[in-house]
């Protein structure tokens, strides 16, 4: 087998004990109040599904199954004192969208991140079980890009998935009415899915999203320079290595603002938002004002937008690949598609969220070349603005508003989940 | 039955202050210490000092910035203060004088 199908082979594996988790739950509950039964799927968000790296390395040309045991690597509470592990997390490109982990050891998601006692969706899996919902939390690996994670759902997990809960459960069809909700980065797969509509999507009922970019946000950019505090560490000792790690997630390449046609093609939609509009092009040169698309990255001479790749590891292939799936991703609806298709997003009223960016040329990296524009409504981390996307009808959007919406923890959030149960019906 | 979700249940946060001060200081505590079973222990040992409410305001807060990312957070790891005492007892200090890593 190979590294490739050993990995999604693996990652099966681990899911397993999820499952049975589901079959338990699916066999101990009595459904929805009408009895009738619901499945949803939760993707996470990015960095908020933890990651397992196996404890030794995959062989090339090893022709039975390898299987591993697995470690913890995203994300535990000694990963702020020692960043180890997300040195590890860095990724090694062996060809055009191959990847492979580091010293060859598989690293597979397994389920949401849990901090120090604290998951951004305990509330969520709680609200399902009073509801009667059969909840299934899919970890996905929020380094590699959007695309195989939403292929991988859909080609691979929902058939096994399918499979085991018939199996365990009576042959009920846990998909014979399921919606798929993604919060934050975890929306964008589900807007992948949602558009693909492969056969085995084809009877999902909704597509959720919460606080998810469709237009971008600001802090990406930040962390090409920056890094990720706190895993810089002391005086940021560790920077440099957070660095390289960062530049090797494909993912991250999508996660900047929009690009200038995209904005262009939605100017009009996107500054007639009745309640945020965004009026201006979100990401500019910080001495001119002009137009600094994070996906067109020009030169001023020797001077140019990114970290230099020798020093980082910056891959501008991975660049212009983001580049076609952040326009992929915010392209125009099949209206059969978009008719099951809503966004939540969030307001705290603080208005303290970044809701632009200005760009200095580098190098120098160091001061960041970025400084943070206006505060705008939002979640804290997402601009009201980005997290719908403007094809939508108006009663497919719907805006939360209020302290405990904030962006990481909205899945717990009262309010959010009460409108989610608006729109499931439950 | 399940536990019935509250405001209260999502209200307890740190500030992103009171984060950066606890985050520093205990990087200051196990800087140039390596990752041995033995210093976990203690790292294990040293947050069982506190309060698992108190721990889990500080991981809220944590997952919010990390989320946030770099540009709408403060600098973690630049400067040292005191952090809360622990439930009970002083906590434990570093040996190390310096702030250097």
């Amino acid at each position: 087998m190979s590294y490739d199908t050993t990995r999604d082979s693996e990652q099966l594996r681990v899911i397993d004990p999820s499952i049975d988790d589901f079959i338990d739950r699916y066999n101990n509950s009595s459904g929805l109040a009408d009895g009738s039964r619901q499945t949803v799927f939760l993707f996470p968000g990015g960095m908020a599904c933890t990651l397992k790296r196996a404890t030794t390395s995959y062989v090339d040309g090893v022709s039975t199954p390898q299987t591993f045991t697995y470690h913890t690597v995203w994300l535990k509470p000694e990963t702020i004192v020692w960043p180890d592990d997300v040195f590890d997390l860095k990724m090694t490109k062996v060809a055009p969208g191959k990847y492979r982990d580091t010293d060859d050891r598989i690293i597979v998601a397994d389920g949401a991140v849990g901090y120090l006692g604290c998951t951004p969706y305990l509330g969520f899996t709680l609200w399902c079980e009073q509801k009667g919902l059969d909840y299934f939390v899919f970890g996905w690996d929020w380094r590699r890009r959007i695309e195989h994670s939403g292929r991988f759902f859909v080609e691979k997990f929902l058939p096994y998935f399918q499979a085991r809960v018939k199996d365990g459960c009576n042959n009920a069809d846990p998909l014979a009415n399921f919606s798929l909700i993604g919060h934050s980065a975890g929306g964008m797969v589900v807007n992948w899915i949602l558009r693909k509509n492969d056969a085995n999507v084809a009877n999902m009922r909704l597509a959720i999203t919460v606080a998810t970019p469709f237009y971008g946000y600001a802090s990406q950019v930040h962390r090409w320079f920056e890094g990720q505090p706190p895993f810089n560490g002391l005086l940021n000792a560790f920077r440099k290595k957070i660095i390289k790690s960062i530049c090797s997630f494909p993912a991250c390449y999508a996660w900047m603002f929009l690009d200038e046609q995209t904005y262009t093609d939605n100017q009009a939609a996107l500054a007639a938002d009745p309640k945020y509009p965004l009026a201006a092009y979100p990401s500019t040169d910080k001495t001119k004002g002009t137009i600094a698309d994070p996906y067109d990255p020009q030169k001023k001479g020797a001077l140019s937008r990114y970290p230099a790749p020798g020093a980082t590891g910056f891959d501008a292939a991975e660049l212009a690949h983001a580049k076609t799936l952040v326009r992929y991703l915010a392209s125009d609806l099949d209206p059969t598609l978009a008719a099951k298709f809503f966004n939540i997003r969030g307001d705290t009223t603080a208005d303290d969220t970044a809701g632009s960016t200005t760009w200095d040329w580098v190098p120098p990296t160091d001061p960041s070349p970025i400084d943070d524009g206006a505060d705008v409504p939002g979640d804290g981390t997402q601009p009201a603005w980005t997290a719908r996307h403007v094809g939508l009808a108006a009663a497919n959007v719907i805006s939360v508003s209020g302290a405990d919406v904030e962006h990481t923890f909205t899945m717990n959030s009262p309010t959010t989940l009460g409108e989610l149960a608006g729109v499931l019906g439950v | 039955m399940a536990k019935k979700i509250t405001k209260a249940d999502v209200a307890a946060t740190a500030s992103s202050e009171e984060a950066n001060v606890f985050v520093t200081a205990l990087q200051e505590k196990f800087q140039r210490k390596k990752r041995t079973p033995e210093e976990r222990e203690r790292l294990r040992k040293y947050l069982a000092q506190y309060s698992p409410d108190y721990l889990r305001s500080i991981a809220r807060r944590v997952l919010i910035d990390i989320m946030k990312g770099p540009g709408q957070t403060p600098t973690y790891g630049a400067k040292s203060k005191p952090t809360r005492r622990p439930r009970g007892k002083r906590a434990a200090r570093s040996r190390r004088k310096s702030a250097k890593p």
